[in-house]
């Protein structure tokens, strides 16, 4: 055992804390940002409903007869109902008549004075007030200044900064909390599903991933390792038969291999040991091919690394085969025949192709008797092809139907006729592989054996 | 010719250099792809023949770096691996030859020889003459004491290829491949069967048999 695959972590290092700061983290500068740009946007209108207030203000006193001036002015400021405004009047000198701001803003235009006299306390921590002033030189000379603080700017953005501050801090310390807390949570799940992975490297290989839970995107993961750990019990398991199998099925040769040395040793005459050892070299040959057969096997059905299908014209495929094992057939006293629509193209890799084809065609030359009829058909219905290898030969039975594709299964052994008995599983693994579907049927006599593909309907410059 | 020989295995190595140098080749062997690598740039080699699967850097490796560095020698790839694409990815590798282990020794000879006298592809002439047999390549036919033979196409692959490698061994599998593309054992004979009709085509009735059978090996076609 290496080391633990589970590591006790804090839930402060778990990534669901990692994503609660980063989010409080982008939470109080977007805070931040908008209390500016909300700052900035209140100060722009207060300053444009000041000036606004200010030049109506002082329009409507000019409009007063300028005797009587002082007097509005007195009136105004007089009145109770929370005065917006203050004045200041001054004579042609420069002689203040009437009015409570400083002299200070005794001039013509925009400007702004600071009151000293509102100083802060606790209720109004701003501290002096500021106002805004607007001059204007009246007709007989004499200067009229209009202050006001109508819409305290500073104020509204200190109580909002206050705001901003405290519900940022709240956020973040819920966020940091929840993000504790998921990280907790979170650490939990996983734990269970490291202690499920524990358990199945510990050898309990039946064992499965329990949901993670939290996200569905985190069930899909444990689904798909799920799925995987499926797939790889499946090729263990196929290990194990595959290696039973070997055990079991290469015994014969092997010991037959060692007879044919002992009498090759014990022969009389030189002829005679070299006739067997002649003999023994081919049955070693024989047992090498039986092994390349079963790497290749394992190869085809691991899938694993493959060159990428192409299209491939079935008809020229078959066309060339049929030409390869036409005198293979009429030597063995077979007759081999081809009924071939044009243009069936599947996906697929030519060469396993070629392979899956040769050893349906050798099984109906090799496990029937002189005389067989064997016919190579490719039918097209619709969007499928299927590729029918057909003998009037003996048949296999029913029950023995479902099992020649087996690994070294041979219907009967004394009619094997030097077969491995892996022709048949290599040929559906190669089917398989290319998505084919392998059928073995009752010819009635005879045995049928097909496999359909899907026709690739690619472009023809694909081709 | 000189050969250069990397594979891993002491037994192995032995045995093949022994068998190589019984068929008139000097070996110089190695067990590691540095090795290789060196003495492929030193020495001057007909032929390199590599194990693929060596510890460390592999033969595939060793090629790749060789004909990065600009050394053409043939090469002969041995693998245990017999999957299409290992060939594929051997043969890209710039390999051009591949061997399946186990082999028998025949076979590597034969495969050794065949690359040796490998004639660059431009040099295949267009008509080739064994004794008073003559195959025009272009309008592929096959006369013999100027009588015209006819061939199937396949037979015509089979005799080309026995005529561009005459005189030396050419192994069963070497002949599946070559002229069948096929990169499995058949159950059948079929390189029998169809050597058997050839024969009887281009041989039978002539006095002189050009294709002989090489027990244990292959097959030669000789004058």
């Amino acid at each position: 055992m290496t080391e633990p695959l589970q590591r006790s972590q804090s839930p402060f290092r778990s990534g669901a804390f990692r994503f609660a700061l980063v989010f409080a983290a982008v939470f109080a500068i977007a805070a931040f940002l908008m209390l500016s740009m909300v700052r900035h946007q209140i100060g722009h209108y207060a300053h444009k409903a000041m000036e606004g207030s200010l030049t109506s203000e002082t329009a409507t006193l000019i409009a007063e007869e300028p005797e009587g001036l002082a007097g509005e002015i007195r009136r105004r400021m007089g009145a109770t109902n929370g005065a917006a405004f203050q004045y200041l009047l001054l004579d042609r000198q420069g002689r203040s008549l009437v009015g409570a701001i400083p002299q200070a803003t005794a001039h013509e235009g925009w400007g702004s004075v600071v009151m000293r006299e509102h100083a802060s306390t606790p209720t109004d921590p701003e501290g002096p007030e500021r106002l805004m002033t607007l001059g204007t030189r009246l007709a007989d000379g004499s200067l009229l200044v209009v202050a006001t603080d109508g819409f305290d700017v500073d104020k509204v953005g200190g109580h909002m900064t206050r705001f901003t501050i405290l519900w940022a801090t709240a956020i973040t310390l819920i966020a940091l909390v929840g993000g504790w807390m998921t990280g907790l949570i979170f650490l939990r799940r996983i734990g269970a599903a490291n202690a499920a992975i524990e358990r199945i490297v510990a050898g309990r290989t039946e064992q499965r991933l329990p949901m993670i839970g939290l996200a569905p995107e985190l069930d899909d993961l444990a689904r798909n390792v799920n799925r995987m750990l499926d797939r790889i019990d499946g090729l263990m398991e196929g290990l194990r038969q595959v290696s039973t199998d070997v055990a079991h099925d290469l015994r014969t040769p092997l010991t037959r291999l060692r007879q044919m040395l002992e009498a090759a040793r014990e022969a009389a005459g030189r002829e005679e040991t070299d006739a067997g050892i002649e003999i023994a070299l081919a049955q070693a040959d024989q047992l090498l091919a039986t092994f390349r057969a079963i790497l290749r096997l394992a190869q085809i059905q691991g899938g694993g690394r493959r060159t990428p299908f192409a299209p491939v014209h079935l008809d020229e495929l078959l066309r060339t085969l049929i030409e390869t094992y036409e005198p293979v057939a009429s030597d063995a006293g077979h007759l081999l025949t081809a009924d071939m629509v044009a243009g069936a193209v599947v996906k697929g890799d030519a060469d396993l192709l070629a392979q899956l084809f040769a050893n349906l065609i050798e099984n109906a030359i090799i496990h029937t008797p002189s005389g067989t009829r064997v016919s190579i058909e490719v039918q097209r219905e619709g969007d499928a092809i299927e590729v029918v290898v057909r003998d009037d030969g003996p048949g296999v039975p029913g029950a023995e139907r479902e099992r020649i594709t087996r690994r070294f299964y041979q219907v009967d052994p004394s009619r094997s006729g030097g077969g491995s008995g892996l022709g048949l599983s290599i040929a559906s693994a190669i089917a398989t592989l290319h998505e084919a579907q392998l059928t073995i049927e009752d010819a009635l006599p005879g045995l049928r054996i097909g496999v359909a593909f899907a026709q690739y309907s690619g472009t023809p410059e694909n081709l | 010719m000189k050969l250069l020989l990397l594979e891993d295995d002491d037994a192995t190595r032995v045995q093949a250099a022994r068998q190589l140098t019984a068929a008139g080749h000097v070996v110089e062997a190695c067990a590691t792809g540095p090795e290789a690598i060196f003495m492929a740039t030193q020495g001057d080699y007909g032929v390199l023949i590599l194990d693929r699967m060596v510890p460390g850097l592999d033969g595939l490796s060793v090629l790749k770096a060789l004909r990065a560095a600009g050394v053409r020698t043939l090469a002969l790839l041995l693998t245990a691996m017999d999957g299409i694409d290992d060939r594929v990815e051997g043969l890209e590798a710039g390999a051009d030859d591949y061997l399946v282990k186990p082999f028998a020794a025949a076979e590597l000879i034969a495969r050794v020889n065949a690359l040796s006298r490998r004639p660059p592809m431009s040099d295949t002439a267009v008509t080739a003459t064994i004794g008073d047999l003559t195959i025009d390549r272009v309008k592929r036919t096959v006369t013999r004491a100027g009588q015209r033979i006819e061939l199937q196409a396949q037979e015509f692959k089979l005799l080309d290829y026995l005529i561009q490698h005459s005189g030396e061994v050419v192994t069963r599998t070497m002949l599946l491949e070559n002229v069948w593309s096929f990169h499995f054992d058949p159950q059948t004979n079929v390189i029998e069967s169809h050597m058997s009709r050839l024969r009887a085509k281009v041989d039978r009735g002539f006095g002189r048999d050009l294709i002989q059978t090489v027990r244990g090996a292959g097959y030669r076609i000789d004058d």
